[in-house]
């Protein structure tokens, strides 16, 4: 009888982890934390924009455009003092 | 963002050739933009290196900084052209020819130049009739008195 009750116990506690799902509970439990830290590093990396300047400090152009406009004031200066000679009167 | 300006040729040329008026529509009219035809039209009157460099230097700018007329651009262009010739006119004389081969950088130039929101700075007053058959707003073109 003792056997029988064992080997009963065993086997419906076997039967009821399987049909319950240890497995997925397990993954459960486990797709949680895995959740939990992936929000976490989120937040970490998010938070590395803190090392940003300010609003007020940012600069308004990037460098290239402010590199172009100094470009285009140059060649303006210089193709204003040319002088009567550099052009023929095509126009 | 700041409403940019663009030299007509002419308006370089004389600037070029005569240094007050040079620094007076500087020191008026910015931040600037060129337009490739405006370019163009200057390389092909160039005459020496110096004058060639610069010109090099300006044709490396990125829009907006420098521009060029789209398909658009050239198609309002023909419509403004097509104007030109008198209704019924199969066989338009020489003279009409060379007026509309002429008018079309100057509405190339005005019709890019609108397009982009700017405001064109000319000497001669080619462009008048442009603007009032395109209904662009008057302030988008100021024409300047030659030195």
């Amino acid at each position: 009888m003792s056997r029988k009750k064992t080997a009963k116990g065993a086997k419906s506690s076997k039967r009821a982890k399987t049909s319950t799902g240890t497995k997925s509970s397990k993954h459960r439990t486990s797709h949680g934390r895995t959740a939990v830290k992936a929000k976490r590093q989120t937040k970490k990396s998010s938070g590395v924009s803190r090392t940003s300047k300010p609003v007020n400090q940012r600069s308004t152009g990037s460098t290239s455009a402010r590199n172009q406009e100094k470009l285009l004031a140059e060649a303006t200066r210089e193709l204003m003092s040319l002088g009567s000679d550099a052009f023929s009167s095509l126009e | 963002m700041a409403r940019r300006f663009v030299f007509d040729t002419n308006v370089l040329r004389y600037a070029s050739s005569h240094p007050d008026f040079g620094a007076d529509v500087r020191s008026r009219y910015h931040p600037l933009s060129y337009s490739v035809v405006v370019l163009s039209e200057l390389r092909r009157a160039a005459r020496n290196e110096q004058a060639l460099r610069t010109l090099n230097k300006l044709a490396g700018l990125k829009p907006p900084l420098l521009f060029a007329p789209t398909i658009a651009d050239w198609m309002l262009t023909a419509e403004y052209l097509a104007t030109l010739l008198p209704p019924g006119t199969r066989t338009p004389s020489q003279q009409l020819k060379d007026l509309i081969r002429n008018a079309q950088n100057d509405a190339l130039i005005a019709f890019s130049t609108w397009r982009m929101g700017f405001v064109l700075v000319t000497c001669d007053r080619d462009f008048a009739p442009i603007l009032a058959q395109s209904g662009i707003a008057v302030d988008r073109l100021v024409t300047l008195q030659a030195p």
